[in-house]
């Protein structure tokens, strides 16, 4: 299985060059080369690149403008070295670029990683792989506390520092501060939902999700035992209702048949 | 696949902006279809469901993208193995890839480059052919790319082609559209082209339509209906091979998919021409 060194040195040094001049766009002196005819391959791999990233992020290519945008896709197509074979999941790897380079930060758009990260997520949970779940039967309100819930498995729990899930709205501001957003796969659909949730609500449902065979109430109770408490506002007729809307949207799927 | 033609029958790329008109289609079905495993590994959700409909109703062969089987890096093996899971999986028999190269210093690129014609490289490729047939199982089915510079050659394509099939023993995917545009924008004539190939290896062909975008210059785009010329080489390249499945193939400015049907019909009785005179 071994391969040995065939190929030369000379061969392979100006296979890297035209490489490297299709992510670089440095201008190059190759051996045999039609006149005219490199930069096409410059202009068609920058296409794909374009196009899989564009289309991955729409919003921020809006928010950011056709000039910021093709910028930054081409430093990160030039800087970093994708490593995925599957170009779908290659769009991931600009988010990793983002944190590498704090490139966000050169640029003064501290909101970008967020921004990316929720518009990366809702392709991941879009094409994760299909996982079951066991039999389950709608749950009634009186259960939703103590029951063992059946969740729908194809999900992300996100903690952001920008409110960016907001960017469409006209009074956006880029404060820095807590924001949770749940983001499911709707089970017929195959649809994604994105649901905002308060800090503790987010806690509570990641203990949930995170501890095997636990029901809400065990869950709030061990979070009480970490130190952390509910807030004045939320009593139990809050935890049921936050629990029945979940359940409505088909993040719950019900209690266990 | 078409028994009574005698002929292993006409398929069509399947892409993510025809697929629910593919698996609904009626009549003027493929015989089967052709996607890039890269494109729907590891997919789930409702991508997951249309491919799993899709398997349903058609025959599988595969089209790779990244192996970068002429590339200088170390051949990617986890990409392989769980390369060769979606194969089985899906029961594809057929897995080819293109003869270019598309990763480089451990940066994929995600287009194909154009391997210099040099015998250092069909040694380099064909050690690599061998080892993935191993690691697939399956023999490998190498297509002849469209290039747009030849870059540091030291023979020409045909040469090269055939030294690494001769080398390897691996197969061709004979893209049809492609010889027809490296004949244009390197000025040489497609018929002489195609028959300095090793036509016996021959086990699938490709047929496209590409763009002209400069005087002397046409793209491969499979943006575009085929056009006569390339019909007209196909016709004429058809009774020097074996009969082998044929592939429509359209990624970009999809039309209706009755203009497919009708382009696969045409090469259906183009095919029924010259494959039925050898077979019946
Ligand atoms: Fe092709």
């Amino acid at each position: 299985m071994e391969q040995t060194d065939v190929l030369k040195q000379n061969t392979s040094s100006i296979q890297g060059a035209l490489a490297r001049y299709c992510r670089e766009g440095a201008a190059i002196d190759l051996p045999g080369i039609t006149p005219g005819r490199l930069e096409h391959y410059r202009r068609l791999v920058l296409n794909v690149v374009h196009g899989i990233l564009s289309e991955a992020y729409p919003i921020a290519a809006r928010c950011l403008g056709s000039s910021k945008w093709g910028e930054l896709v081409e430093q990160f197509f030039a800087n970093h070295k994708c490593h995925n074979p599957q170009v779908w999941l290659m769009a991931r790897e600009l988010l990793d670029f983002i944190e590498e380079t704090a490139y966000h930060e050169a640029k003064g758009l501290p909101f970008l990683p967020d921004l990316l990260l929720m518009e990366w997520t809702e392709i991941e949970v879009h094409s994760m792989p299909d996982n079951t779940t066991p039999p389950s039967t709608p749950c009634p309100d009186s259960q939703l506390l103590s029951t063992h819930l059946v969740f729908n498995p194809h999900y992300k729990l996100l903690h952001l520092s920008y409110p960016v899930h907001r960017i469409h709205l006209d009074d956006f501001e880029p404060k820095p501060g807590n924001f949770f957003l749940l983001v499911f796969r709707e089970e017929k659909s195959g649809k994604v939902q994105f649901v905002s949730l308060s800090p503790y609500f987010a806690t509570l449902l990641d203990t949930v999700l995170q501890s095997e065979g636990i029901d809400v109430l065990g869950a709030k109770n061990a979070l009480v035992e970490a130190g952390i408490h509910a807030p004045k506002s939320i009593h139990e007729p809050q935890l049921v209702y936050f629990l029945k809307s979940l359940q409505d949207k088909q993040f719950i799927f019900g209690k266990v048949a | 696949m078409d028994k009574e033609l005698h002929i292993p029958g006409i398929g069509l790329g399947f892409r993510r902006e025809m697929a629910e008109d593919m698996i609904a289609l009626t009549s003027g079905k493929p015989d089967f279809i052709e996607l890039a495993p890269e494109n729907w590994m590891g997919m789930g959700g409702y991508w997951g469901k249309i491919l799993r409909r899709a398997t349903e109703a058609y025959p599988v062969i595969c089209h790779g993208l990244s192996l970068s089987i002429g590339s200088p890096d170390e051949l990617d093996m986890n990409f392989l193995r769980s390369l060769k899971s979606f194969l089985d999986e899906h029961d594809v028999q057929l897995y080819s890839e293109h003869l270019s190269y598309s990763k480089c210093d451990n940066a994929h690129l995600y287009d194909l480059l154009p391997i210099p014609f040099r015998e250092d490289a069909v040694k380099h490729i064909a050690e690599r052919i061998e080892v993935v047939q191993d690691v697939l199982e399956r023999a490998m089915v190498l297509e002849n790319v469209s290039y747009y510079t030849p870059v540091a050659a030291e023979m020409d394509e045909a040469t090269f082609i055939s030294s690494i099939v001769n080398e390897s023993g691996c197969k061709l995917l004979l893209d049809i559209n492609n010889v027809y545009v490296n004949a244009f924008n390197h000025q040489y004539d497609p018929k002489t082209f195609l028959s300095s190939l090793p036509l016996a290896s021959v086990a699938y062909i490709h047929m496209a339509g590409h763009e002209q975008v400069a005087p002397d210059l046409i793209i491969d785009t499979h943006g575009q209906d085929v056009i006569e010329p390339v019909y007209e080489l196909f016709s004429w390249a058809l009774p020097k091979l074996n009969p082998v499945p044929v592939l429509l193939e359209r990624d970009f400015n999809i039309p209706e998919m009755s203009v497919l049907v009708g382009e696969m019909n045409n090469l259906r009785n183009l095919a029924h021409k010259a494959w039925s005179k050898q077979t019946c």
